[in-house]
């Protein structure tokens, strides 16, 4: 032994602990290649949904803003936004969410990093930073990717609200953004579900398909005739709120209690993940 | 902090359930700064389940533990700053090269860790095949990525869980020789270890585990005290005559096993009955060791209807 000998004192640099495990895990995602691929297919897909829409004459009617897709090319990313909180966006944040916690157990790794003076809930915590950013970024990517198609392949035409009135376009690229934004919380608690199933599971399978089967059960829960008040509290509901924004006058109330409705079970999800984890004994994986 | 003479590991009273099964009871384990440190018991003795509970992967039900002087309740999890080493065979993510795994690893140690990658790497011979995917990796070169990624935090103290496991001689004999270069370079070693060889070649004191306890723990000098004759298995061409002579001869015991007979003496008495036989006309046709005398010891120890020494009986020999 020379240098490796010459041991200066580890320090534990328990200061942003949770930043050096967020940015390893940052790195290792990016190396992924489900990642990789996930992004290429937010980035292509409403490109060919927009293609296929322009190749044939009739429209999604039944889909707000469907009638509009040849009309206005901010419908699109409406359209998209409609489909997308049925299933997508839970499937899409489940693929890291529901995996970055029970790949540890799949690779046999939590030895190695349970091990390197990171207490466990640095490494939750920047884990779970790391799935969030993973949602926020495939969402954003999503939304401007489908903003991109319907103005690129439709046109920058004015779009007709929900009440009638037209909006301009300038207008309507701040609305659709704002629309992208406000799924932006029920993405962190489906993100949130991800996590605990990853956590409590153990089981990549799991964490991964659970939030898609759960959202769309909810889903279809919130079809049959329930009580307002049980559709309110789904995490599934807040996916449309954003259907306010687009009435003249517009209505927020629905994106209020989404939110709220989201962060409940954000902090439920997660605070149940990093119980468990911290309580867990780590005789595998 | 800790002090220069305080130990490098003070566990009491380690409890460890899974259920029904009591997989750690009660075990104090002391292991002194410099020293190597050698772990031995057959499977389940509960090795493993000290090992990880030492590492902070295990809470303990109960007992105390103290690593380089610093307890986790104080500490959280910088008690295992200096700390390094694995429990169970070493594993990484198989996607990423071996030299990006140790980046990863540095990057969460922090300090100078990823200064000491390409020396690691050289140290453990693999620095040609850093940028592979460890998914492509055999079990040895696994191991030998452990060792580097276990280097990187430059510790005082390493914990190695069968390291020697997975490894061709060659390897064995570069992971025993880096061990014995790190404790010479004044490391704390707390080494697991099925094999009472590699136990007995690099440890200075040793415990001997069984069901959940400890059956031995002292230095290596007072386990080869302890220690019977070595066996020998010996053929020769007058069986018969060759049990009696044994009987005859200081320091000799023998009996009949099938066909062969095993011997029980120390070498010079062995020399002395061998010499014998062959004065007295009786061909050696083959002379086998059988057991070294700290195996024979380890099997009575680990194999006995109820432990030798119980543990709370244990005197604990902490070198200095």
């Amino acid at each position: 032994m020379t240098a490796v000998a010459a041991r200066p004192e580890v320090r534990s640099a328990a200061r942003g602990g949770s930043w050096v495990v967020y940015r390893c895990e940052l790195a290792k995602l990016v190396r992924q290649v489900k990642v990789q691929a996930a992004a290429i297919l937010c980035l292509l897909a409403p490109f060919l949904f927009v293609s296929a829409l322009n190749v044939q004459s009739n429209t999604p009617q039944d889909t707000l803003f469907g009638r509009w897709v040849h009309d206005s090319g901010f419908s699109i990313p409406l359209v998209v936004l409609g489909f997308a909180g049925q299933w997508a966006l839970p499937a899409l944040t489940s693929v890291v969410a529901g995996d970055i916690f029970s790949c540890e157990d799949r690779y046999g790794t939590w030895k190695t990093i349970l091990t390197r003076s990171r207490s466990r809930s640095q490494v939750f915590v920047g884990k779970a930073l790391a799935a969030m950013t993973y949602s926020i970024a495939m969402t954003a990517l999503v939304a401007v990717s489908s903003l991109a198609a319907g103005v690129l392949l439709v046109g920058r035409q004015p779009l007709i609200g929900l009440s009638g009135t037209l909006l301009q376009p300038g207008h309507c690229v701040v609305l659709v953004l704002v629309a992208w934004a406000t799924v932006l919380p029920p993405v962190l608690a489906f993100t949130a579900l991800g996590l605990l199933l990853s956590v409590a599971s153990r089981n990549s399978a799991l964490g991964v398909g659970g939030p898609v089967v759960i959202g769309l059960a909810l889903q279809l829960a919130s079809l049959v005739n329930a009580p307002e008040v049980v559709r309110m509290l789904l995490p599934t509901t807040p996916f449309g709120a954003w259907h306010g924004l687009f009435t003249d006058p517009p209505f927020h109330g629905p994106l209020a209690q989404g939110a709220v409705v989201s962060a409940v079970y954000f902090v439920l999800f997660v605070g149940g993940a990093h119980a468990l984890l911290r309580r867990r004994d780590i005789t595998e994986g | 902090m800790d002090e220069p003479s305080s130990p490098a590991i003070e566990a009491l009273g380690l409890t460890k359930r899974f259920e029904d099964t009591v997989a750690v009871a009660g075990v104090d384990l002391r292991v002194g700064p410099g020293r190597v440190h050698g772990m031995l018991g057959p499977n389940g003795a509960g090795k493993t389940t000290l090992l990880t509970m030492l590492m902070g992967l295990v809470r303990p039900d109960a007992g105390s533990i103290r690593i380089l002087g610093r307890t986790r309740e104080e500490f959280g999890a910088r008690v295992l700053d200096g700390v390094a080493g694995f429990v169970e065979s070493p594993r990484f993510y198989p996607y990423l090269s071996g030299r990006r795994n140790l980046t990863l690893l540095a990057e969460l140690d922090g300090g100078p860790a990823a200064s000491r990658i390409d020396e690691a790497l050289e140290l453990v011979d693999l620095r040609d095949q850093a940028g592979a995917k460890v998914g492509g990796y055999s079990v040895g070169m696994r191991q030998r990525l452990g060792i580097a990624g276990a280097l990187l935090r430059d510790p005082r103290l390493l914990i190695l869980d069968e390291p020697a496991s997975g490894l061709d001689p060659a390897g064995m004999r570069d992971m025993r020789a880096l061990v014995a270069r790190l404790a010479g370079d004044g490391v704390t070693v707390l080494l697991s270890s099925h094999d009472m060889g590699e136990v007995e070649e690099l440890c200075d004191d040793v415990t001997i585990m069984r069901r959940g306890g400890v059956v031995f723990d002292g230095s290596m000098e007072r386990l080869r005290e302890r220690a019977p004759d070595p066996a020998f298995r010996l053929a020769t061409s007058d069986d018969e005559r060759a049990l009696t002579m044994a009987g005859d001869t200081p320091g000799v015991a023998a009996a009949v096993a099938g066909r062969e007979l095993i011997v029980h003496a120390q070498r010079e008495h062995l020399d002395e009955y061998v010499i014998a036989l062959g004065r007295a006309g009786v061909a050696v046709r083959r002379l086998d060791l059988e057991s070294s005398p700290l195996e024979a010891l380890f099997f009575a120890l680990t194999e006995a209807e109820e432990p030798k020494e119980p543990a709370p009986d244990v005197p604990q020999e902490v070198a200095p």
